[in-house]
């Protein structure tokens, strides 16, 4: 099953990447997002909005923490900022799903793990939005997105881990995946050091 | 009529104490002290200032006016209590308060005694931060009744529901709007939903009006 597409994220007057940092935007994108997965795969899920609140606070507090200064950095702190929500997301589990329809594929990532679907799709779709509106650019999906042995290992990772989404996040976008020290950004591309492949993933 | 019964029956109470043993006194006293509260709630009702809500109400129009446009009218405080009545009695539910009574006379007085304090001549954070401790100190908010939530987890207690309910409404009055009445009510509960996640927060800072105005300066413009 393709990601919904970013068209999904509701209308605002100001940047998507200052619009995501309002609660209320933010809302209204999740619930946006997960209404039209629900509606392509047939998954019926319960947003908890006292979790989603959480989310939304602990993610901002740690995007605030990291904000680079130097704006050549911002294009990697798009990326960055979308995996720490991916990250709080899993933490804080803000959907539960309700009914999975009958006979469905559990080989597709869509059906396996239906709330990480529906936190990677949202994640994926604004890091997409921010990279179209302020740099001009074009996410680029990995095959390992829709691989499920991939999403065993994701699942398994994270579910011990939830930091290590943010690399996560990095491998199914095509990026260069930093697996010892997620939780850190670092403004100058060449700080990263190390392996880029799938190779250190349980 | 009512109003009228309850002070005849307090004066009636209120006899000297002293001769009855202690434990007796006590008790007596602990008695006196809850017919001088509900006659209190009797009075303020009755003279319609304070009113009783229920979770199935909110049928009165909820106020799109912003703590900035409330400062620049005729009987701002009159505007103010009437804003927050609106407000509070939809936040509270929200919150999962089943009923509970709001005074508007209380909120009125709360408004007053904030722009007197000068708070205003700060910053609007300031102003609203005094609005806020003073809302509380003047208890606003009586009675509640806790309901069953759709939400999991640790029910509020009564007092975390007045504390956060407040924050809440003066965080609505510091945001932005953008639409009419149908999204200023969607954005008060988002305040709702906020003021929750700022519990521990909202607790700890009440007491110190530098901390509270620091934290709605903070949040106010990401709602």
């Amino acid at each position: 099953m393709a990601l919904p597409l970013p068209d999904s994220l509701p209308q605002t007057d100001r940047p998507i990447r200052r619009a995501m940092r309002r609660m209320r935007w933010f809302k209204q994108s999740f619930a946006r997002q997960v209404e039209a997965i629900s509606a392509a795969s047939g998954v019926v899920y319960e947003i908890h909005n006292d979790r989603l609140a959480q989310v939304f606070i602990h993610w901002l507090r740690a995007f605030e923490a990291q904000k680079p200064k130097d704006p050549t950095a911002r294009r990697a702190f798009t990326n960055f900022a979308s995996g720490l929500m991916l990250q709080q997301l899993i933490r804080d589990v803000p959907l539960e799903v309700a009914s999975v329809p009958v006979g469905s594929d559990a080989s597709n990532p869509a059906f396996y793990w239906p709330e990480g679907y529906a936190y990677v799709a949202y994640c994926l779709n604004v890091r997409a939005a921010v990279l179209a509106q302020d740099f001009d650019e074009m996410l680029t999906l990995a095959p390992d997105l829709s691989d499920i042995r991939t999403w065993w290992s994701f699942k398994e990772n994270v579910t011990q881990d939830p930091a290590l989404a943010i690399a996560f996040l990095d491998l199914f976008s095509s990026e260069n995946p930093n697996w010892s020290t997620p939780t850190l950004f670092y403004e100058q591309t060449a700080q990263l050091e190390g392996p880029s492949d799938t190779e250190q993933i349980a | 009529m009512l109003r009228f019964t309850m002070k005849r029956g307090r004066g009636f109470l209120d006899t000297p104490l002293d001769p009855i043993p202690s434990p007796i006194s006590d008790v007596a006293r602990s008695v006196l002290r809850d017919f001088d509260q509900i006659a209190d709630r009797v009075n303020d009702m009755a003279a319609g200032l304070s009113r009783r809500f229920l979770d199935s109400g909110g049928g009165e129009s909820l106020s799109t006016a912003t703590l900035e446009d409330i400062e620049h009218i005729g009987h701002a405080e009159i505007a103010f209590a009437q804003a927050a009545y609106h407000g509070l009695t939809r936040a509270l539910p929200h919150l999962g308060a089943s009923e509970g009574l709001v005074s508007e006379v209380r909120s009125a007085e709360a408004y007053k005694a904030a722009i007197q304090s000068g708070a205003a001549e700060k910053d609007r954070f300031a102003l609203a931060a005094a609005l806020m401790q003073e809302m509380v100190d003047r208890g606003v908010i009586r009675d509640l009744l806790p309901a069953a939530r759709e939400e999991e987890g640790e029910p509020l207690t009564e007092e975390e529901l007045e504390k956060l309910a407040i924050f809440a409404l003066i965080l609505w009055f510091l945001a932005e709007r953008q639409d009419g009445p149908e999204d200023a009510e969607a954005l008060l509960l988002t305040c709702c939903d906020m003021a929750e996640a700022l519990k521990t927060e909202v607790t700890e800072c009440l007491g110190d009006a530098e901390r509270l105005r620091a934290l709605l300066s903070a949040y106010a413009d990401k709602i």
